[in-house]
Order: structure tokens, then C-alpha cells, then sequence
């Protein structure tokens, strides 16, 4: 039900001309007050005035002093009683609630005003009225949800405008048609959604979002979703509701923030702990009291544990970045504001700084002495629980002689009760130090600390948000933060969420702070993340779309014949690059099976130049070398060394992968490729995921290249022989099914004819007359002479291969000899005829 | 009418509840601030756990000493949380005395402000 008559909020609304005249009343007579002392003691202290004046002014002081109480109290009791909404409670979708009784002063005003104006024209409210009515003013929390969005609202109002006299407001789903009450029901629900109290107007323009026409059409073509105005209302709200509590300086948890005096009274001194430590509680009082994001459950956990009487001490387990940290930061603040368990309340939270302790001493000895006496405080104190980070740098096997290893020392304390410790590690640590040492482990309890989701990143950049715009001066929008979660997603996996997208935002400010722009937009984030990944992220760019299309022709500049490999090959970036890709995995992968020299290294080479840039682009790999169990170390990766596939990978993430003679490969390594294969991640032996979602694989092999040969002499077509070569290469064992399968396609390369070689030959030589230009000189190569080269070079068994050497040994090695004996100068223009010797033809001087 | 009778509520029952709310949050925040449930707790502790331990066989001279020491250290906490809890007691009492002379002065404001525009009208007339 929506009647706003029946509220009390509308009485607020009728009544508003008399809070201002109140307010008006206030003021004058507070000046008229002002302007009667000051008169009064002007005229009767300096004897200005006749003592006759003295009391009609003194009167008057008085009687506008009283005026100003009376009408402070009303426009008090008009601003605070009259114009408050109820709360929302209760089952909203009941039709026996009064929606219109939660509508805040401001929402209940603008919907007045439509309702009003649909009366006028004889028309119902419609979501264009009510959008025209609550953008028509000064609204500065409508403007900042716009504003985030980059959404003109000029635009909209005048959309709304033309339209709200036809509107028709249709539920997509139902088919049924929105009325008043159902569009404030939607608003009542927004704000639900977001913790509220009232309908706002925000929540208004969030349920708008969903129904209005020209607002549903705005947001489709800035590629936003409804859940954005949700999200962007939310995060306003949370912060306005965030300053307005902190206004409050009466209520408890602000009263809390000044601790207490005589709480650790009871407790011992610390003087050695305090010289080598730092006092996370001193610290969370001195530096603020921070909204934690995530982890709840973790640091509810830890709480749990550091209660207990048995087995009270935490490893907090997770990657740098991850927010490990946060969660003791946590415990911190909500002990100093008494908002932890009883038993954890008011305890100090010290992180003990072991480089302290051993730049300060000069032998182990000393070390053992001070860190025993910081350990014996801590456990005498009676309210301390300590904390160490980086707990695995101080635990050794004996191995490493340069490490400190202070198991034994902190081993015995661990047991005692009264000792609580956080031990603060890296799932690396945890493996290579700490499991190797169980009596250690058996005294802690494990706590694994996951990545922050993307919703809580989100909140956790809002936070960061206003610090960073202040400190910048610059606008950051929505669309940039979605773009900065969505690309680290994507291309950033050296770090955990909400590390790198904290990274990546101060990244982004300073960038565009370096620009001298006001405004930080998604494309901000793109630039960034493709310079920091060399990746060309964002819109096709004219350039990219142009070599996209003509994928295709530009190969073919290298690459003679070999159609079908490069149509895939051309078609599978394609995809990518428009963003329609459906699987996991790399960009594209490919498995070029064919005889030696036909061309598909060169393939892979021509693909590296023409999309990624440059032949360097190109991480190759003999798989030959790789083919004992030792070898897959070096392939990822051990314990101590990187590896040769996963360090050049995470270097180079936008690259060409070149697996020669992938056949030859150790099995284990082609199990490997599986995972890359089919997820595009492989986990190297330090624990870091590399992301092979930006590269594309090539595996060549020339298993099975009799049957292709076989198939030359015997004139079969060549589209027939894939299946032969397919079930040869299973029966061999060389494959298995599942192996083939992964790739994107398997290519087979054709042997090369006369016709191709002819073509190649022309290649050859058109690169070597540019490199003789570079020396000035012209070299004429007959057709003949490439007739003679293809006779000489043609063996279907080398394809192009065995032209190479021919045109070295007959040509090259002929130009060389007549370079070096002066034959050939500078300026010449020269020619080589059948028997292959050189000629000049011309000269441009003589000497 | 309806309006009056809302005006008096706000007035004299609603404003001065919100008002002893917030000094409500003071006295709590006053024996939280001063510790006073620890101060009582542990009355007559020795001063920040500092405790001497008796040497191993008997010493009388040394046995004095200590028990002297020990409590002297008690001594020291007792006499700090007793001025700690008289602290509490000032500060509550100054409270007290604020929220009462507040909330007084709020029920006046209506009633003097209406007496003073009365008097004053009265008096001017009379000049």
C-alpha cells in the first residue's frame, strides 16, 4: 500500500513553511538580541544615552532573547519531531503496510511533487515522472551515484522529460505494469539491500534503474549493470553513515576509542619487549581505528583460539598480500574497544621485530638472551599476545648457516597457557620450514587465510577511495574501479586480491595525477595494465583490428602454402581478441603436425612478428632436451631454482610458446601441458600460479611424416591422410587421445611442391637482394636461377630445409668470395647466372 | 491538537530521555575510562605484578625484606586504584551535576522563553 496523505512524514512536508518561517523568526530576533546588548552597553557604559533609554532597550534585549528561545525550540521541535520517517520493518510486501510511512523527508517531497504533477496532466505516476522529479534538484547523493558513473544527468532529466507523458512502465518478467507502489516497493527492497533504515532517494533512483526506460537504456549503452547503482548507493550511504557515527562523540564505541587508564595496572612491564618490539595496539589507537573488510570468519576463529587454555597460539597461513595482517589488526582494534570475547578484551597485541633483536646483538648468544627475555615478559605481562611475522625466516633445519633458528627457545614457552602467540607465514614457509619441524607445528593451530572475494575488494578500494582522491586530487570513477577488479583478475596473478587491486588503484592515480587528469576513467586502468603486462587489454585498437582481419594475408607474406594452419590459426586469435573465447586455457593452441622444412616454425615465428610485435616474442623450447623425469624440474621448476617455462611465462605473459619436437618430450612434461591446456594455469614449485591465458601455444612434430610422404607419391589428397597420421601416432604411442584433444586444433602441414619451393625460393631471395641493398648493391636473380635452385633443393623428405643450404653453398658462398676479392663494389648492380656466378652488370663509378 | 500534545511529548519526556541517554554513555564511559571493576578486582595487588620471591633456606633478615618489599608493592596498588575509583567519583559526580542542569535548563526553555516575552511586553508598556 502507498498513501503518502496517511503519513506523519506528510505532515513534515505540509507544514514546511512554518519551519522556515521559524528558522527565519530565529535568526532575527537572535541579531535583534545581539543589536539590543550591544546598543545597550554602547549607550549606558560609555554615558552615550539618557538613563531614561537604559530600560526600553533593556526590555527589548529581553523580550527578543525570549522570542529567539521560543522560536528555537519550535523550528527544533518542527525540524526534529515533524520530519522524521518510521523505520522500515516488518514484511514490506504486506499489503497492510503503508510504504510511503519509511520515505525520508527529501524522497517523500520529490514523490509528492510527481504525484501532484500526474494529478495536473490527469495522468498515473509513471517511472519517467518520478525520475524527472527526483533529478530536477539540487540532490547531491543522486549526484554522486551519477557522477561515479559518468552518466550525464542533464541527459536523463531531459530524456525524462520528452518521455513522461507516454511512459509506459512494463515489468520485463511478468509482463505486468509498475505502479507507484510497486516502484517504491523496489526502492524499499534497494534499501533493504543496503542496510537502510529509510527509502531514500538514492534507493528511489536505484529501483528507477530497473524500470525507467530512458535510465534502463543510458545504463545498457555505458555497459553498467542495476546491481552498480546498488552497489555505488551502498558504498555512499555506508560512508555518510560512517562520518555521521563518528559525529557522535557520546555514543559508546566513540566513547571507547579513549581506552581505559588502569587496566594493565595488574600487569607486569615489558622493558626489553618493548625496546625490541612494536605495540600493534599502541599503534591502531595512534594511526585510527580502520574499517576491516573480509575475513570474518578467520579472526572469529583467532579469537576462538587465543581463548583457549591448551593450544593457544595461531599460524596465520597465507600468500603476502592476502590480508593476514588485517586479521590480527582486527583483533587489535576490537580488543582496545572492548568488542572481542571478555577474555580477549583489553589485551596488548605486540609484534615482536626479530631484525631488531639480531642487527642489535653481535653473536648468537646475545640473540638467544634477549629473545628468551622478550619471551619471559610476555608471558609474566599477563596481557600480552605476541606476534611474529615472517615466522619460517626464523626457523632452520640446520642447512642454512645463515639462518636464525629459535625453535628451541620459543618451543618451551608455546606450551605455557598464559604465553599467546600469532606466528604470521607463507603457505612456502609452511612447507619448506615449518612442517619439517612437526613438535613446532604441534603447538599451533593452522588457520589458512583465503584471497578477499571480488565483492569485498570492491568495498576494500572504496575505502582506500577517499584517501587517495584527497590526496591526488582527482575523481575517481565507478567503471574504473569494476575495470581495475576485472582486469587483475585476469592478468595480474603474482599477487592475491586485495593486494593487487590496491596496487593497481594507487598505480592508476598516479598515473593519471601524472597526466594531469582530474578524472581517473577504465581507460586509466587499461593503459596501466598494459604497460605493466605488456598485453594491448581494452578496445581493439584501429591498428590491432586491421591486423586481426588481415590475419591471414600478413602470415602468408612468410609463409608459402600451409592455408589451412593459418586460417586456424588466424580464426582462433580472432576470437580471443573480440572477447567471444568460451574456454579456459591459452589464447589459442595448436599442435602442427608435418615433414621437416615445410614451414611451421616459421609459422609460429610469422604469427610472434605480426601480432605480438616481434619475433622475440617467441619463448621457444627444443622439447628434445627435456626428455628424462630430471628434466621436468627445469621445465617448472624445484625448491631452490625457477623454472625455464613458468619464470619465462610469468616474465613474458602476452607471448608465443614454440614446443619443438614435442614428441621427443618426457611423458610426465606432456602431462604437464594438460593442465596449461585445459585451464591455462600450471602452479610452479614456488607455489605461484602462472596464468597462460594471454599466450599461445604451438607444439610441432613431425610424427607420422612418412604417411604424408607416402601420400605424395601416391597422390592421395592430403585432407584425407589426418586421420592416418592421428591413429599412427596413438598406436605408436607417441600421443595419447586426451593430449590431442586439449589442443585447439591439430594442423597437419602438407609437403612442400616445386611451385611452393619456387615460391619460397623467391622469399629467400627477395630477403637477400634487402640485404645486399643495405650494402648498396643490386642483385639480379633470373628465373632460371630459381628453377635451378628449386631442381637442386627439391627432396620432399627436407622440404624447405635443404633449400636453405643450397642457396648458401651456391649463391652466398659465391657473393662472399667475389665481396671479399673486390669483384663487387659498393653501387654495383649484379647478376648470377645458371652455373651460378656473378656478374656486374653495372657500376656506378670507375676507379 | 494533535500537534500540541506531540509538542509537550517531544518536549519534556522525548528530548530529555535523549539527553540522559548520551550521560548515560558518559558514566559508562567513566567507569570503563577509570577501570573500576579492575580496580576493585584486583584492589590489592602488588603494583604491576612486581613480587619478590624468598631465597632458598631461612634468612630472617632477608625474609623481612622481602615481605616488606612485597607489601610495599601492594600497598603502591592499592593506593593508586583508590585514587583511581575517587577520580571515577569526581568525574561521575560532575556528570551528574551537567546532565542534571541541562536537562532542567531544556524543560525551562518553553516556559521561560513564553514568561519572558510576558514580562517583557508587561514592562515596556509600562515605560
Amino acid at each position: 500500500m502507498f498513501d503518502l496523505k496517511k503519513t506523519k512524514i506528510n505532515r513534515g512536508i505540509t507544514t514546511k513553511f512554518f519551519l522556515y518561517l521559524f528558522k527565519t523568526l530565529r535568526v532575527i530576533f537572535f541579531f535583534a538580541f545581539l543589536i539590543a546588548v550591544f546598543y545597550f552597553i554602547y549607550g549606558f557604559m560609555a554615558d552615550n544615552f539618557p538613563l531614561e533609554l537604559a530600560e526600553p532597550i533593556l526590555f527589548s534585549a529581553f523580550f527578543s532573547f525570549s522570542c529567539f528561545l521560543l522560536f528555537f525550540n519550535l523550528a527544533f521541535f518542527f525540524d526534529d519531531a515533524l520530519r522524521r520517517s518510521k523505520v522500515i520493518n516488518g514484511d514490506i510486501e504486506n499489503n497492510d503496510i503503508n510504504l510511503a510511512d519509511f520515505l525520508s523527508i527529501n524522497a517523500a517531497t520529490r514523490v509528492k511533487k510527481a504525484i501532484n504533477f500526474a494529478k495536473k496532466k490527469k495522468i498515473e505516476v509513471n517511472s519517467s515522472i518520478l525520475l524527472y522529479f527526483l533529478l530536477n534538484n539540487k540532490n547531491r547523493k543522486i549526484d554522486f551515484i551519477l557522477n561515479r558513473l559518468l552518466i550525464s544527468k542533464k541527459l536523463l532529466l531531459s530524456r525524462a522529460k520528452e518521455s513522461m507523458l507516454y511512459t509506459k512502465d512494463i515489468n520485463e518478467g511478468t509482463g505486468l505494469s509498475y505502479d507507484l507502489t510497486s516502484i517504491i516497493l523496489e526502492a524499499a527492497k534497494a534499501s533493504i539491500r543496503r542496510k537502510g533504515f529509510y527509502i531514500k532517494t538514492a534507493d528511489i533512483l536505484s529501483a528507477l534503474s530497473k524500470i525507467e526506460p530512458n535510465f534502463k537504456e543510458l545504463l545498457r549503452r555505458s555497459k553498467l549493470k542495476k546491481e552498480d547503482i546498488d552497489n555505488i548507493n551502498y558504498w555512499q550511504e555506508h560512508l555518510l553513515r560512517r562520518v555521521s557515527e563518528n559525529k557522535k562523540w557520546w555514543h559508546k564505541d566513540n566513547l571507547s576509542k579513549f581506552g581505559s587508564v588502569a587496566r594493565d595496572w595488574a600487569c607486569g612491564f615489558t622493558p626489553t619487549l618493548d625496546k625490541y618490539s612494536t605495540d600493534l595496539t599502541e599503534l591502531v589507537q595512534r594511526l585510527g581505528f580502520v574499517e576491516i573488510i573480509g575475513h570474518e570468519n578467520e579472526r572469529a576463529q583467532v579469537e576462538r583460539i587465543l581463548i583457549r587454555d591448551n593450544d593457544n597460539n595461531v599460524l596465520l597461513v597465507g600468500d603476502d598480500g592476502v590480508g593476514r595482517f588485517s586479521i590480527v589488526r582486527a583483533i587489535a582494534e576490537r580488543s582496545y574497544l572492548n568488542q572481542s570475547l571478555p577474555e580477549l578484551n583489553n589485551k596488548r597485541f605486540v609484534e615482536i621485530d626479530m631484525n631488531s633483536i639480531l642487527t642489535s646483538s653481535s653473536t648468537i648468544d646475545e640473540v638467544e638472551i634477549i629473545l628468551d627475555t622478550c619471551l619471559r615478559e610476555a608471558s609474566c605481562a599477563g596481557n600480552v599476545i605476541l606476534v611474529l611475522s615472517n615466522f619460517d625466516n626464523y626457523l632452520s633445519d640446520g642447512n642454512i648457516a645463515a639462518k636464525a633458528d629459535i625453535s628451541s627457545l620459543i618451543a618451551p614457552y608455546l606450551k605455557f597457557s598464559e604465553f599467546k602467540f600469532i606466528a604470521v607465514t607463507s603457505y612456502n614457509g609452511l612447507h619448506k620450514y615449518i612442517e619439517r619441524k612437526p613438535q613446532i607445528l604441534s603447538f599451533f593451530e593452522k588457520i589458512e587465510v583465503k584471497e578477499s572475494s571480488k565483492d569485498e575488494t570492491i568495498l576494500i578500494l572504496e575505502r582506500e577511495i577517499p584517501f587517495l582522491e584527497c590526496k591526488y586530487n582527482i575523481f575517481i570513477t565507478y567503471p574504473a574501479i569494476l575495470k581495475i577488479i576485472e582486469l587483475c583478475d585476469k592478468y595480474i596473478h603474482d599477487n592475491p586480491f586485495p593486494k593487487k587491486a590496491i596496487t593497481l588503484l594507487n598505480d592508476v592515480c598516479v598515473y593519471a595525477n601524472s597526466k594531469k587528469e582530474k578524472i581517473v576513467l577504465d581507460k586509466h586502468v587499461e593503459e596501466i595494465i598494459s604497460e605493466k603486462t605488456e598485453i594491448p587489454v581494452g578496445k581493439i585498437t584501429a591498428d590491432e583490428r586491421d591486423t586481426l582481419l588481415n590475419l591471414e594475408d600478413l602470415i602468408h607474406k612468410r609463409i608459402i602454402n600451409q592455408v589451412e594452419a593459418v586460417n586456424e590459426v588466424a580464426a582462433s586469435l580472432r576470437r580471443a581478441r573480440s572477447g567471444i573465447k568460451t574456454k579456459n586455457g591459452p589464447m589459442g593452441s595448436f599442435l602442427f603436425l608435418g615433414p621437416t622444412g615445410v614451414g611451421k616454425t616459421e609459422t609460429a615465428k610469422a604469427l610472434a612478428e605480426v601480432y605480438f610485435g616481434s619475433e622475440t616474442k617467441m619463448i621457444r623450447f627444443d622439447m628434445s632436451e627435456f626428455q628424462t623425469v630430471e628434466d621436468v624440474k627445469r621445465f617448472i621448476g624445484d625448491g631452490n631454482n625457477p623454472g625455464l617455462l613458468t619464470t619465462d611465462v610469468q616474465e613474458n605473459p602476452f607471448s608465443l610458446i614454440l614446443f619443438d619436437e614435442i614428441e621427443k618430450a618426457h611423458p610426465n612434461i606432456l602431462n604437464l601441458f594438460l593442465q596449461v591446456l585445459d585451464e591455462g594455469i600450471i602452479t610452479d614449485s614456488m607455489g605461484r600460479k602462472i596464468d597462460f591465458s594471454n599466450t599461445i601455444i604451438i607444439s610441432t612434430s613431425n610424427a607420422g611424416y612418412q604417411i604424408i610422404l607416402n601420400a605424395i607419391k601416391e597422390n592421395k589428397p592430403m585432407d584425407s591422410i589426418k586421420q592416418d597420421i592421428l591413429d599412427y601416432v596413438f598406436k605408436q604411442g607417441l600421443f595419447r587421445p586426451e593430449f590431442i584433444n586439449r589442443f585447439d586444433a591439430t594442423v597437419i602441414f602438407k609437403a612442400l611442391t616445386k611451385e611452393n619451393l619456387l615460391q619460397i625460393a623467391e622469399l629467400r631471395f627477395k630477403k637477400l637482394q634487402q640485404n645486399l641493398l643495405r650494402k648498396q648493391i643490386n642483385l639480379n636473380v633470373p628465373h632460371k636461377v630459381k628453377m635451378q635452385i628449386v631442381e637442386l633443393s627439391y627432396n620432399p623428405e627436407f622440404g624447405a630445409r635443404e633449400m636453405r643450404r643450397v642457396i648458401q653453398d651456391k649463391v652466398e658462398n659465391a657473393l662472399a668470395k667475389a665481396f671479399l676479392a673486390n669483384q663487387i663494389k659498393e653501387g654495383d648492380t649484379i647478376s648470377i647466372n645458371e652455373n651460378f656466378e656473378i656478374t656486374v652488370l653495372k657500376r656506378d663509378y670507375e676507379e | 491538537m494533535i500537534l500540541i500534545l506531540e509538542y509537550f511529548y517531544w518536549q519534556f519526556i522525548e528530548i530529555p530521555k535523549r539527553l540522559s541517554r548520551v550521560f548515560l554513555n558518559l558514566m559508562w564511559f567513566g567507569y570503563k575510562f577509570f577501570s573500576i571493576k579492575y580496580c576493585f578486582e584486583t584492589l590489592f595487588s602488588p603494583w604491576r605484578k612486581i613480587v619478590f620471591v624468598y631465597k632458598k633456606g631461612f634468612d630472617l633478615g632477608n625474609r623481612l625484606e622481602i615481605l616488606f618489599n612485597n607489601a610495599f608493592s601492594r600497598f603502591l596498588g592499592f593506593l593508586m586504584r583508590v585514587f583511581m575509583i575517587l577520580f571515577f567519583l569526581i568525574f561521575e559526580l560532575i556528570v551528574i551535576l551537567i546532565w542534571i542542569g541541562l536537562v532542567s535548563i531544556w524543560i525551562i526553555i518553553p516556559i521561560a522563553a513564553v514568561l519572558g516575552i510576558f514580562i517583557s511586553y508587561s514592562l515596556f508598556q509600562n515605560v
